[in-house]
């Protein structure tokens, strides 16, 4: 329609006009490219994961050729260093992956025979044979970048902006239609009736909407730059607003996703926690690879040195075969002690677990901790002398940020791979209430009160639950840093990555926290809250402004028998009007404490009586400028260009607020004094 | 643009305020039976 205005003056040779609109027209397209597409950003990096080079048994000899060329059957071989190249199960040999850029989990996972080392995974230690079972776009990873391609969701921001044009654009057609008409009736002739046409298009047309939109988000991305919140998507800032279910992720969102000692059992009458501590550091690698290790040797350090010193005379690194790690010692006297750590029911070959062991060992399995047994002894005499839990904290601020999501009316749930217990653990400790869902499909549709915690979800999963919330009419939030997290990101109306997400899922989340927690998003849902209401505001002015001066020039036709209003005074209307209404992109305001939704249809109802009310002082003032004063048509156009400046300021400074304008102290009420001029 | 009498638009602009004054409390009445946000 704002191109129609632009090629309506050229026909009638208005040249001034046209150049005034196509530079509206202009600021509005410049605006708008700031717009991205993340999808495509998400696929470019998943690909660019996916170009790999793999070790290959052909023919009897072992070739290196690109993972694009391997075929299921294949057998790989990997190796320290080496990146798996597609979806294997491994035949020989056992594997430690680092698999964070798949999952964000920083703890690598061991593989052994028999199970699946998943594309794009590193192998941190060990080595392996494995044969491909899926390749490209069928392997775990490419899956995620199919769901990451498909997912999509409309953004509310796009449906409103469309809901208030089709509105205004049904009203404002039938006015055009019938001054038209009129004007034919009364035989204005085509050249008054087609600058008339013009005038009436130039007053229909939100030119400034869309615009506002990107200005209000743009200047909200500035804000949360400053506070460590990226946006990669500007309708983001919008969609923020709307939130009123958020998906956390468990590790790394709501823990600290480090593996730290959670807890220590000492079985054997005599030790201490700390005597345990001491042993199993004795028993553990310094050099920082192995993540239990460096727990192990961070907690001993802060309990400080036990008894005597030791010398360490032998020390075999954790054997994932033997699923132990053990060191010969020396104490001062010269006698020699062997330390054992491992697995509980590996240690089972080297010391029998006493009662009382198994007991605590079943209450850590039940809390979801992952625990080891420490044995020690002489050689001929070991006995198993303690029990130590791994977990992963949850972060110091997990649980009062999600009290304030509460406060701001917002649902938390928890979606994890983990296992129940673990997240159940973690869920009771930040404070997050509620049941927690049962192993199963997801439904297509649920209520997010109905769950406090989702585990064991694949990330097909999340990204169902995502769609399932949807369903249900909620707006979601989801948090997440693996790619496989990529697809939720990409459905939900906010996708958060979190600092340490892996870039596929930064690509494809709307927000990236530059801090870790999630303490930016309450920030952020804050921020998004004030950016609708300033564009809310705005919009309810741009209805009420719009229809009724359309209108007045109508009104004015029948009054006078002539256009009171010519293309070029609608044009300086349109930019005292509608491009100064854009400050209101800055305006201060106070974010409300629940969830915003777009309700144009209500919007729409609440514009028609502010509108019918603005429309009779129009007309009244027109008429007494008509018939008392007796202005001839060129000053009824000039009154009725001060009437449209005047009324339409007055009405965006009444507008700025839901409540009495002036109910706030005297500087409110003064820019309704000031709004004339 | 013709001119107008500064009179008329002195008449205007306190006609305007007095529009604004009413056109706030019709808002407050209005968004106090239709939700908007």
């Amino acid at each position: 329609m704002l191109e129609a205005t632009i090629a309506l003056p050229v026909a009638v040779g208005e040249r001034l006009e046209a150049l005034l609109i196509a530079a509206l027209l202009f600021l509005n397209v410049a605006l708008g490219a700031f717009q991205e597409n993340r999808a495509g950003a998400a696929l470019a990096l998943l690909k660019e994961r996916l170009t790999l080079q793999a070790r290959v048994r052909r023919d009897g000899d072992w070739v290196t050729v690109p993972a694009a060329e391997l075929v299921l059957g294949d057998i790989v071989q990997l190796s320290l260093g080496s990146v798996v190249p597609g979806d294997a199960r491994i035949v020989a040999g056992s594997l430690l992956l680092d698999q964070s850029m798949l999952t964000g989990e920083s703890i690598p996972a061991e593989v052994e025979a028999g199970k699946i080392a998943y594309a794009g995974a590193l192998v941190r230690r060990g080595e392996a044979a494995a044969e491909i079972v899926a390749t490209g776009t069928r392997t775990y990873f490419g899956r995620a970048a199919e769901l990451v391609r498909i997912a999509h969701v409309e953004s509310s921001e796009q449906q409103a902006v469309l809901g208030v044009v089709r509105n205004l654009t049904i009203v404002n057609f039938a006015i055009i239609i019938g001054i038209v008409a009129y004007a034919h009736a009364i035989n204005m002739g085509a050249a008054r009736i087609i600058p008339l046409v013009l005038t009436a298009l130039l007053s229909a047309v939100p030119v400034a909407l869309p615009a506002t939109f990107t200005l209000a988000a743009t200047l909200g991305a500035k804000t949360l730059a400053l506070k460590g919140v990226l946006l990669t998507r500007l309708s983001a800032l919008h969609e923020a607003a709307m939130i009123d279910v958020l998906c956390a992720d468990k590790t790394g969102t709501l823990t600290a996703n480090e593996l730290g000692v959670e807890a220590v059992r000492p079985i054997e009458n005599g030790y201490t926690e700390a005597d345990i501590l001491s042993l199993v550091a004795l028993a553990s690698s310094p050099d920082g690879r192995d993540p239990i290790d460096t727990a192990v040797r961070a907690a001993a350090q802060r309990t400080g040195p036990r008894g005597q010193p030791f010398e360490v005379l032998r020390f075999t690194p954790f054997d994932p075969a033997a699923k132990m790690a053990e060191a010969f010692v020396r104490d001062q006297a010269g006698r020699q002690t062997r330390i054992v750590k491992g697995a509980p029911a590996a240690l089972a070959a080297v010391a029998a677990m006493p009662s009382q062991g198994a007991a605590e060992l079943l209450s850590l399995a039940a809390a979801g901790y992952r625990t080891l047994a420490v044995a020690c002894g002489s050689p001929e005499d070991m006995r198993v002398v303690g029990l130590i839990a791994f977990g992963d904290p949850p972060r110091p601020d997990s649980a009062s940020l999600l009290a304030e999501l509460d406060t701001l009316g917002i649902r938390t749930v928890m979606v994890t791979g983990d296992a129940r217990a673990t997240a159940a653990t973690v869920a009771q400790e930040v404070g997050l209430e509620g049941p927690i869902y049962p192993p199963g499909t997801i439904p297509d549709k649920v209520s997010p009160d109905d769950f406090a915690v989702y585990a064991g979800v694949f990330p097909e999963d999340k990204f169902r639950l995502v769609r399932a919330f949807q369903q249900g009419g909620h707006a979601v939030g989801m948090c997440g840093d693996g790619a496989n997290d990529a697809p939720a990101l990409r459905q939900a109306q906010m996708g958060i990555g979190i600092s340490s997400a892996t870039d596929v899922a930064k690509a494809a989340a709307g927000i990236v926290l530059t801090d870790p927690g999630l303490g930016g998003i309450v920030t952020f849902i804050k921020e998004g809250r004030s950016a609708f209401l300033r564009v809310l505001t705005y919009t309810l002015s741009i209805l009420v402004n719009k229809s009724a001066t359309l209108v007045v020039l109508g009104a004015g036709l029948v009054m006078t028998g002539h256009a009171v209003l010519t293309p070029l005074l609608q044009a300086i209307a349109m930019l005292a009007g509608d491009f100064v209404t854009m400050s209101r992109a800055a305006d201060r305001v106070r974010p409300s404490s629940h969830p915003n939704a777009w309700r144009v249809h209500n919007l729409t109802l609440a514009a028609i009586p502010l509108g019918m009310f603005k429309l009779c002082f129009y007309v009244g003032v027109l008429g007494i400028g008509w018939f008392l004063l007796h202005l001839n048509p060129g000053q009824m156009r000039t009154l009725t260009l001060v009437l449209l400046v005047f009324a339409g300021q007055a009405t965006v400074y009444v507008l700025r607020e839901q409540g009495i304008c002036g109910a706030r102290g005297l500087p409110r009420s003064c820019s309704l004094l000031r709004s004339p001029f | 643009m013709t001119p107008i009498a500064p009179a008329i638009l002195g008449a205007l602009l306190a006609a305007t305020l007095a529009y604004g004054l009413a056109l706030d409390f019709i808002k407050v009445a209005v968004l106090a039976r239709l939700r908007i946000d």
